[in-house]
């Protein structure tokens, strides 16, 4: 009952899901660099979290076909501590 | 999430449409014409375009035309390039280059609260509309644990903060996706064509991505609620309206949504304790008079109550009558000792009627009219 859900979740509409997927990507790349850019941190942190947190979630998330990424929202949040702290590059480096 | 009525989570979705459009605002001050004229035909392309077909997604359709133009007339505007360099690498694990005291907890503790809050409510309430869209039920526990590894992961992978997002989740429904595997695709396309075809995205004008984003905004804007504000109570468009103008002027989406919450719940309760009602009979010698208490008891409702009995009327024996009360709480109960301790002082006879399980539980073990005189005369002498 379980596998078999797990299943359908992931392979109930490969078509589908991989056109989708390849739209909302399309669409994610803009959002990504100009949430990185209201955030004022450089584009690819936006673009690296908007793609770990869609892969990731793929697999531990409770909604299929939820899309996940980093967030306007979660970008407003954070600007008072980019701007405090200089660059949030000093709390994720990635280097 | 269940005290989150359904204004708070418009008055949510408004405001966070109308940061969005803010934060745009910088992209469009003090720059030249060009910059106007990219943006509006930026516009004008992602609402016209799908009248030719809905095949290509008209933001992209967007973003080519415009990164198309500038790179033809050389146009010396902001691009995505100015933003910063984009990565032409894959992101690698690697532990956070911070030193792991309590002062680096300090920094981040209140934001990491307000993003756990934020991002949870968001995805919550992005759950429940795609629930809707689809006709299906999702494991909202499981999507919260979910949320909490994926942003961890994001972090060790030199990301920011993120959650689910309405409008694209919305975009990924109605062109198909169902699945698990749409969000996976979503995720490795990005991360593929942002490394290898890098050198393009770099040449993006910022003005298409501002038209973006103002799409984005104008289109979560929920412009239905507008034309609510006339129908709906007053009362439920001022939950909505409060939520709007707290997350606007404080930046921060929980704290509208904690004022939203607090709203609804104050006007709940006064809603509540105005279905009070208290009527009363006198028999026909005139010695016994009988109340009949009706509604919800409680904080909100209890001075009510005790100013609804007279005192002075002079009469041998009172029955309160409280088969169709509930009482709620200590407050309550405490209003009910005054009543009858009042009525006692007077000399009058009291008897209680009628009162309900739940409302005798915590009658029987609260209230002090029925203990000790000792207590009584205490109290009484206040």
């Amino acid at each position: 009952m379980l596998l078999s859900s797990t299943r359908q979740d992931w392979f109930g509409n490969i078509r589908g899901d991989l056109l989708a997927g390849l739209v909302v990507a399309l669409a994610l790349i803009p959002e990504a660099i100009a949430f990185s850019i209201i955030a004022g941190v450089d584009p690819k942190v936006g673009l690296y979290a908007s793609f770990c947190i869609a892969a990731v979630i793929a697999f531990v998330g409770g909604r299929p076909g939820m899309i996940s990424a980093a967030t306007g929202a979660m970008a407003l949040l954070m600007v008072t501590l980019v701007v405090a702290d200089g660059s949030a590059t000093d709390h994720c480096r990635i280097y | 999430m269940r005290f989150v009525s359904r204004s708070v989570v418009t008055g949510f979705i408004n405001a966070l449409a109308i940061l969005i459009f803010m934060a745009q605002l910088p992209e469009l001050t003090n720059v030249s014409w060009h910059v106007y004229a990219m943006t509006a035909g930026g516009l004008a392309i992602i609402y016209l375009f799908p009248y030719i077909t809905k095949t290509i997604p008209s933001p992209l359709v967007t973003i080519v035309v415009l990164t198309a133009i500038t790179m033809i007339l050389s146009l010396d505007i902001r691009t995505v390039g100015d933003m910063g360099k984009l990565p032409d690498t894959l992101p690698i694990f690697l532990w956070p280059d911070v030193p792991l005291n309590l002062a680096t907890l300090w920094i981040i503790l209140p934001y990491s609260l307000s993003l756990a809050v934020v991002g949870l409510l968001e995805s919550l309430m992005t759950a429940t509309i795609i629930d809707d869209l689809t006709d299906t039920v999702s494991d909202k526990n499981r999507e919260c644990k979910g949320q909490g590894i994926a942003n961890i992961g994001s972090g060790l992978m030199g990301g920011m903060a993120g959650c689910a997002m309405i409008g694209q989740s919305v975009i990924n429904v109605k062109s198909g996706g169902r699945g698990r595997l749409s969000t996976l695709t979503a995720g490795i396309f990005l991360l593929l064509m942002v490394v290898f075809l890098g050198e393009w995205v770099a040449k993006i004008p910022m003005a298409a991505l501002v038209a973006v984003m103002i799409m984005v905004s104008i289109s979560t804007f929920s412009w239905e609620s507008l034309r609510n504000l006339k129908q709906h109570p007053k009362s439920t468009s001022m939950v909505m309206i409060v939520t709007v103008v707290v997350v606007v002027a404080t930046h921060n989406l929980a704290y509208g949504v904690f004022a939203g919450v607090l709203l609804a719940a104050v006007n709940f309760a006064s809603k509540v304790a105005r279905f009070k009602c208290v009527t009363s009979v006198i028999n026909e010698n005139g010695t016994m008079r009988t109340y009949h208490v009706v509604g919800q008891v409680f904080f909100a409702s209890a001075d009510k109550l005790i100013e609804s009995f007279d005192f002075k009327e002079g009469i041998g024996k009172v029955v309160i009558d409280l088969t169709n009360a509930h009482f709620w709480d200590i407050t309550s109960v405490g209003a009910l000792d005054k009543v009858v301790l009042r009525f006692r002082r007077e000399g009058v006879e009291v008897e209680l009627a009628g009162l309900n399980e739940a409302s005798a539980t915590i009658v029987g073990r609260f209230a002090v009219h029925n203990k000790s005189s000792y207590v009584i005369n205490k109290l009484m002498e206040h």
